[in-house]
């Protein structure tokens, strides 16, 4: 553990040395957990990575992989993976305010064994929209996402709000309310999940 | 132009889509359900017993109706999926937004000396399966109490509800405690339309008596039933959660049925 910590805080050192890195200019990984959701605790894991914004076309890739049941990412009951494509109007240095959409694939994986489930693996096309800004050491970030699917949509808003802890780090809150819609039915649900996390730029 | 465009790229995306929306959708068929022993086996329950030999065992006395009934003992040590319990299932009998019924026949045996509380049925919650979840989460996290139970306490049946999945001290009891004797059949009815919403709503007869209170017009007691959308699912038999039990307990089951009407039910 003792060694752990010294690799963690060299390399943290390192880092700390280096120019500030930028969610437009540079590449990142970020973990984060969720551990709230509606009214009751559930762990979930979030490992994204982001990809700098290719200047000639002003389009970014991301990729989100979720893992659910676990804070520890490897999960026996369900993972999404969700990569998508935004265009950004910014493409050097993040300013106070500025916007992305894209596309995308929400593909839900579903490996419970339990007759009382009914939930199947499938992939849904997404649609995203972002308003970002940055201030100081904050960034702010509201996208919002759409999926269709064959009976119904959703909409979901995802502010996040980070914190340039060092150079190549930040911390975040990201917030994530889902209504998902069956129109034919006048059914709705509200999902409502809280996480936490850090993100890496390299 | 543009909103045919644009109806045309919903439409294009829509086609794209193969899946279903994540959610529950309401007023799904359920299973009805009849399990009065009569077969000789206990084929169609999911059984949650340590030794179905020793805890869930066919005879023909005492029986409610037929020519068998459940012996359903519970022993001390008898500890299976993290709790002191011998309970039978029947899966998919309590979805979002349905209306069920649901009845039972027990019997307190003679012999019964515990005074702790215990669950002869229960309606307990299920993992929210379409949004990724499942039963053993890592880490652990506590159970909590069913969202709607009966419970045997000390000779009398108290109906129990908890509205709060993450606490164990948000239990509360619907009407009155009523006395039990032993060594007599009792037959239950349970009325019903479980939602997550206070549209939710259950009302219970026990020997053809309603057993819920009166709210001015009905018996039904509203309240919030599930705990998300994935519904419930119905157990009965004996259950402890974690204190076990200091004796060796026996309840006779006869006439369980799950249905879409009073009359499909009651025993």
């Amino acid at each position: 553990m003792k060694t752990l910590l010294l690799i963690a805080s060299i390399v943290l050192s390192y880092f700390s040395f280096c120019q500030e890195k930028n969610s437009l200019t540079d590449h990142s990984i970020s973990a984060d957990f969720g551990s709230y959701r509606n009214k009751y605790l559930f762990p979930i894991t979030n490992i994204t990575y982001q990809s700098p914004v290719f200047s000639k076309f002003n389009l970014k890739f991301s990729g989100r992989l979720r893992s659910y049941g676990t804070l520890y990412f490897l999960s026996n009951s369900a993972y999404d993976i969700t990569p998508i494509l935004s265009y950004y109007t910014q493409s050097e240095k993040p300013t106070s305010l500025y916007f992305s959409g894209g596309i995308g694939l929400d593909t839900r994986i579903r490996l419970v064994n339990d007759e009382r489930s009914f939930a199947v693996s499938s992939a849904e096309p997404l649609f995203a929209l972002g308003i970002h800004s940055k201030v100081k050491k904050f960034h702010f970030q509201l996208p919002i996402w759409m999926r269709f699917y064959s009976n119904g949509n959703s909409l979901s808003i995802l502010p996040e709000i980070s914190f340039q802890v060092a150079d190549r780090f930040t911390i975040y809150v990201r917030d994530e309310l889902t209504r998902l819609s069956i129109p034919q039915l006048n059914s709705t649900e509200l999902r409502h999940d809280i996480y936490v996390g850090t993100s890496f730029f390299f | 132009m543009k909103i045919v465009n644009f109806s045309l790229f919903i439409s294009v995306l829509t086609i794209l889509s193969c899946g279903k929306v994540p959610s529950e959708e309401p007023n799904q068929a359920f299973e009805h359900f009849i399990g009065d022993f009569e077969v000789g086996n206990l084929n169609g329950f999911h059984l949650l017993v340590p030794d179905t030999l020793v805890n869930t065992q066919i005879v023909n006395y005492p029986v409610r109706k037929g020519l068998y009934a459940l012996k359903n003992t519970l022993n001390p040590g008898d500890y299976i999926n993290n709790g002191y319990r011998a309970e039978l299932a029947i899966y998919n009998c309590a979805k979002y937004k349905t209306e069920v019924y649901y009845g039972f026949s027990f019997f307190i045996d003679t012999a019964y000396i515990d005074q702790e509380y215990n669950l002869i049925c229960q309606w307990q919650d299920l993992p929210n399966y379409l949004m990724g979840e499942d039963w053993e989460p890592n880490p652990v996290l506590h159970g909590s109490p069913p969202p709607l139970a009966l419970v045997y306490l000390d000779g009398k049946l108290e109906i129990k509800m908890n509205e709060n999945p993450t606490n164990n001290n948000s239990t509360f009891i619907v009407g009155s405690p009523i006395d039990v004797a032993k060594g007599t059949w009792n037959d239950i009815v349970f009325h019903v339309y479980w939602s997550d919403d206070d549209s939710g709503y259950f009302e219970a007869w026990m020997n053809g008596n309603l057993i819920t209170p009166s709210n001015g017009t009905t018996n039904r007691f509203y309240n919030a039933n599930i705990f998300n959308r994935s519904g419930n699912y119905f157990k009965f038999g004996q259950y402890r959660g974690k204190e076990n039990t200091a004796h060796s307990n026996t309840i006779y089951f006869d006439e369980v049925k799950v249905g879409s009407s009073y009359n499909e039910v009651a025993p």
